[in-house]
């Protein structure tokens, strides 16, 4: 699925909302481009993890660990994907700033691809 | 160490009461409820409609499942992120968790540190997480179909202990003695030998496990599964009857708040009983079969711990489940352990079907009324017991009023372990 047509982008989005809503019990009211995925959407590495998982379901995209490093905002997201499905690999070139260490977020010391203690 | 200050008291002989008792079982979701079901002679077994299902290819249709509890409703006070890693047996430990910590009026402050640990268990762990993921593998047989990263979380040993710490904050030394139908009594044991030589302050302790159809098919390949009353499912299980033909497998979460007695009376808490006894053993001999010699070993080294002899102990709640070798072994050493001494026997089992991981302290909390009202709750279905020495007292029919001082509880497991605890009646 390669998003072309502003429509298809806008199905892409819908479908990430989605997917918010019912992994993460978000409420739709939220899902707004700025709002960020640790402090403001309260989302951490394990989330992290179940969301790389549907998108590679979803969308058919090969998600590694490194690729959701600099990913901050719900908007990150949807560049990722959009990114992604269109064949562009690696942070899209809108989220490569190195202060964007997230999914982990400040509070979190754990690695995205990893729960606390194995 | 100003972090350890509890490491520099003086270590010894405390002594251990129940202060809190927390349940969400098939016959109450509180001990006043489970008392009363009891008092009323009610049976938790029911026939389970789904169980008839051809591909189950099902032996037993009969089970003892926690009504009401969706997992949803009872749980909204739980946020995403502690939810999340739950299955249906974290969130009935939990549930059962958070009313034993109401009930012993503990304060926020002593419950979130590491004075408080953690001695809970379950039979399976998440036994439904794992139906789920082999439904998602039957569909599309890709090995990581269906796994998230909750999985691991929700089906791993210590699920229920982890998932109460979390929930609740507790901070201190948690185990997991998972060691099936012993589950919840052996982790009372332990927090009781840690209260005890001074290891930490106070405890809960309890088991818990979910009901799914693998887990009635589980015990069904075993063969101890009740199949004979599908027209009459409250006439089984049948403990020490002799016409028992097996379990009714259930489900449920038991907790019990335990406390050093000084720090419980410094700070009035309620008092259920005090644990003075506790032992442990294992047959090593056979997996399923119980053997006789060791579950004697097991009641006499609880007496021994509790500095009592036989005809201390007022009355026994048996491990009894209603299978044909286990009964028959239990009631053998019973009779070889008080072959001198009358004592008083009974089995919830009857009314309550097998709980696996919450049986023994769902049995043990039921039986507290010996203790504190000096009631007796008879074996449901036991009509005619399968041993007739004048020392075994069956309790048959209706509630028997009978002073109780001491009482011995009993759980044995599949793998051979052993578990016996003695509780007195505190004064």
């Amino acid at each position: 699925m390669i998003p072309s047509t502003k429509s298809e982008v806008g199905d892409v989005r819908e479908h990430i909302n989605h997917l918010f809503i019912e992994l993460f019990q978000i409420d739709p009211a939220k899902l707004k481009e700025d709002q960020r995925l640790v402090e403001d959407l309260g989302l951490d590495s394990l989330d992290a993890v179940d969301l790389g998982l549907r998108f590679q379901k979803q969308f058919q995209i090969n998600i590694s660990p490194s690729d959701l490093i600099g990913i901050k905002t719900l908007g990150d997201v949807y560049l990722f994907v959009e990114n992604k499905l269109q064949g562009v690999d690696g942070v899209p070139p809108t989220l490569g700033e190195p202060s964007r260490d997230l999914p982990s977020g400040p509070k979190e010391k754990e690695s995205p691809s990893h729960g606390k203690r194995i | 160490m100003e972090t350890f200050p509890h490491l520099r008291k003086p270590r010894g002989n405390r002594r251990v009461v129940i202060t809190g008792v927390g349940l969400d079982i098939p016959l109450g979701r509180d001990l006043p409820q489970l008392q009363m079901a009891l008092k009323e002679g009610k049976s938790a077994s029911r026939l389970m409609d789904d169980w008839a299902k051809p591909d189950y290819a099902l032996g037993t249709r009969i089970g003892s499942p926690v009504i009401g509890f969706s997992g949803s409703s009872d749980d909204l006070w739980i946020e995403r992120k502690i939810r999340r890693s739950m299955s249906r047996v974290s969130l009935l430990a939990v549930s059962a968790t958070r009313k034993a910590f109401e009930d012993s009026r503990l304060p926020t402050e002593l419950i979130q540190c590491d004075q408080t640990g953690i001695a809970f268990a379950s039979s399976f762990g998440g036994t439904s997480t794992i139906e789920d993921y082999v439904k998602a593998y039957a569909k599309r047989p890709i090995l990581t179909e269906g796994l998230t990263a909750m999985t691991y979380l929700k089906i791993m040993p210590h699920t229920c202990a982890a998932n109460i710490a979390m929930a609740l904050g507790i901070h201190g030394r948690l185990i997991a003695s998972g060691v099936a139908c012993a589950s919840s009594t052996q982790s009372l044991g332990l927090a009781y030998e840690w209260i005890r030589w001074g290891m930490i302050d106070r405890v809960v302790a309890g088991g818990a496990d979910e009901l799914t159809p693998t887990v009635a098919a589980i015990f069904d390949v075993l063969g101890v599964t009740s199949k004979g009353f599908h027209d009459t499912p409250t006439k089984t299980p049948r403990p020490f009857d002799r016409d028992r033909d097996g379990i009714v497998v259930g489900e449920g979460a038991g907790a019990m708040i335990l406390e050093d007695l000084d720090l419980a009376l410094a700070r009035e808490a309620p008092i259920y009983g005090e644990i003075v006894g506790f032992y442990t053993n294992n047959d090593a001999e056979h997996m399923t079969n119980p053997s006789v010699k060791n579950l004697v070993l097991c009641m006499r080294g609880a007496l021994t711990d509790a500095a009592i002899e036989p005809h201390h102990i007022d009355y026994i709640n048996a491990h009894a489940a209603g299978t044909t070798i286990g009964d028959q072994a239990e009631a053998e050493a019973l009779a070889e352990v008080f072959s001198c001494h009358r004592v008083a026997i009974s089995s919830l089992k009857g009314h309550l079907g097998h709980l696996f991981g919450a049986g023994g302290i769902t049995e043990l909390a039921g039986s507290l009324a010996a203790l504190q009202s000096s009631t007796l709750y008879p074996t449901l279905n036991l009509d005619h017991p399968l041993r007739t020495e004048p020392s075994l007292d069956w309790v048959i029919g209706a509630p028997r009023r009978k002073e109780v001082r001491y009482m011995l509880k009993n759980s044995f497991a599949f793998g051979g372990v052993n578990t016996s605890l003695i509780i007195k009646r505190y004064l």
